[in-house]
């Protein structure tokens, strides 16, 4: 009774506070994020944005572009698709744990399930898929878990992106939490998400050349010659995020998927060409 | 000269610092543990400097420098308030830029 | 022994009464200032201002130049530089002092040097 309650109050609390918060839904903010972008940079095609910085910089894209014919992550890429074949010790494979069995869904990540009540995005799938089949987990940002997703989204190559945000005050309740963390300053430099790729895009910071919010996510996992391999989305958001002097939250933490699923919805309808290469 | 005055300006210019520097392991305690719950109150806004300070104030302690433990438990204890403050003012602040409301 | 204790006392009214007050910065200032100002771990100035003959300059703020002329009063400088937020809400440009990203001193270290620009 005492617990029938509580969750009555938890419900309750769940329900009003979107309904407060949210003066607009998610596709009207996308659709005011793309035109804003669209008139920064009028001379970009939409399809564009999924360069980042090779969008908006002739140079950059020239010299990145002579690069293509040996992309570094191939070899990476070869050793996820041999792992994601190699049957778990009980026979299964990934193939089991995934719709259409794990090829062509890259642009459908990260989802809101609604029984669960959270976010999964494709890496938290893949180590869930390896527990369910008794297997130990894969670290979350790079090595092995880079590889499997950088060959899952090398199968879903040009398949729009296309995240869902379900008529569930839950789901809704994620989104406002990823796009609240994605604006709101932090660190000692007292830096957002957006003010570095919002409000600056185009422009350099120090030796770096900043690309705008849409069509970022659609290259992961990347290949950064800084890393000298490839990492995960949640790997840059910790970057980001360290950069300005704040606490990065933990890889598939709550905080960073729902930062995720955000960052991705923005993203609707440009193609996958993950993985890529980066500075 | 004033035998009482001089003695009050010499105690005040002497006892702040050494107050300061007296580096009692009770003092640091305080500070510290105040620092933390602090850097603990910021939640997803943590910086990166608060956990270093707290880090270096940690180990000067287990060296049995207090004065520097102290010293770097204060530090982390001023970052640690600005990123409260920071948490604060951003729970609103951030609809100001955000693109859709 | 007591005289050594006065003097210690003088010495420390002398100084904080001098501080305030801002005196011809030596070489040794300006040369501070400009190594805070360009250090990525320090004042970092170059990720976003064009200044001096600072390489792979940024060009998120405008370039700083014409100190002098354009800051006459120290102190307005002084302040857009401790917390520009003050100034303007939506600036991307950290609240140096604000946020003790640099002390007082080494704002001060800073200013010196950009008033040579
Ligand atoms: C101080 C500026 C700054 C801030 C703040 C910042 N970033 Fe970045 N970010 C960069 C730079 C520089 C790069 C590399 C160049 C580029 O692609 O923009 C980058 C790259 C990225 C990329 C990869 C883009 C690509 O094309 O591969 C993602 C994704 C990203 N940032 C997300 C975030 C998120 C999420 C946040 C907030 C947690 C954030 N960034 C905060 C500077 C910043
Ligand atoms: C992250 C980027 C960034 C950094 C780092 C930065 N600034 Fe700025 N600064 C700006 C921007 C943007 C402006 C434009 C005014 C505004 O945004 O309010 C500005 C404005 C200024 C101005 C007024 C400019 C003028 O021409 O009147 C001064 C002075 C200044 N900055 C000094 C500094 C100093 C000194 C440092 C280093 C200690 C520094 N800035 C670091 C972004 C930055």
């Amino acid at each position: 009774m005492v617990k029938a309650k509580i969750i009555l109050v938890v419900l309750g609390a769940a329900l009003a506070v979107p309904q407060v918060l949210a003066g607009s839904t998610p596709e009207e903010d996308r659709k005011a994020m793309v035109e804003y972008f669209m008139q920064m940079f009028p001379d970009v095609p939409f399809e564009g944005f999924v360069n980042g910085q090779y969008a908006l910089n002739e140079d950059r894209r020239r010299q990145w572009e002579s690069m293509q014919d040996f992309p570094p992550y191939e070899f990476a890429v070869a050793d996820g698709q041999e792992m994601f074949e190699t049957p778990f010790a009980n026979g299964k494979t990934y193939a089991s744990c995934f719709e259409n069995d794990g090829i062509g869904i890259r642009q459908n990540y990260p989802y809101f399930d609604t029984e669960k009540n959270e976010v999964i995005t494709l890496e938290l799938a893949i180590n869930r898929c390896r527990e369910a089949n008794g297997e130990e987990p894969l670290k979350w940002k790079k090595g092995a878990i880079a590889s499997i997703s950088g060959y899952m989204a090398s199968t879903s190559q040009g398949k729009p992106i296309n995240i869902k945000v379900p008529d569930d005050p839950d789901a809704l309740a994620a989104y406002q939490d990823g796009k609240e963390f994605y604006y709101s300053r932090r660190g000692q430099l007292n830096f957002s998400c957006a003010s570095c790729h919002v409000q600056n895009p185009g422009k350099w910071i120090r030796g770096d050349f900043l690309s705008p919010t849409v069509g970022q996510p659609a290259n992961f996992p990347v290949h950064r010659s800084d890393w000298g391999e490839m990492g995960t989305l949640h790997r840059r958001f910790a970057g980001c995020n360290t950069n300005v002097r704040a606490e990065p939250l933990p890889a598939q933490s709550e905080g960073y998927r729902n930062l995720e699923y955000f960052l991705t919805y923005m993203s609707n309808g440009l193609p996958v060409v993950g993985p890529a290469t980066r500075p | 000269m004033n035998r009482p005055l001089l003695t009050i300006g010499i105690s005040l210019a002497l006892c702040l610092p050494l107050a300061a520097q007296a580096g009692s392991k009770e003092d640091f305690n305080d500070v510290y543990s105040k620092a933390q719950s602090t850097h603990q109150d910021a939640g997803t806004f943590q910086w990166t400097v608060t956990s270093d300070r707290l880090k270096a104030a940690k180990s000067a302690a287990d060296n049995g420098n207090f004065e520097k433990a102290a010293a770097m438990a204060n530090e982390a204890l001023r970052l640690a308030e600005e990123s409260v403050a920071q948490r604060k003012q951003q729970q609103e602040a951030w609809r100001n830029v955000a693109i859709g409301n | 022994m007591r005289q050594g204790l006065i003097s210690v006392y003088l010495t420390t009214l002398v100084l904080s009464v001098t501080a305030p007050v801002f005196a011809e910065p030596s070489q040794g200032d300006i040369d501070r200032g400009k190594e805070l100002a360009f250090s990525r771990t320090d004042g970092n100035c170059l990720a976003c201002h064009q200044m001096d003959d600072g390489k792979l300059a940024g060009n998120i703020g405008p370039e700083l130049a014409d100190m002098k002329s354009r800051y006459p009063d120290r102190e307005i400088l002084y302040r857009r530089i401790w917390d520009e937020t003050q100034f303007n809400e939506m600036t991307v440009m950290p609240p140096f002092g604000r946020h003790m990203i640099l002390s007082k001193q080494e704002i001060n270290r800073v200013i010196d040097y950009l008033y040579t620009l």
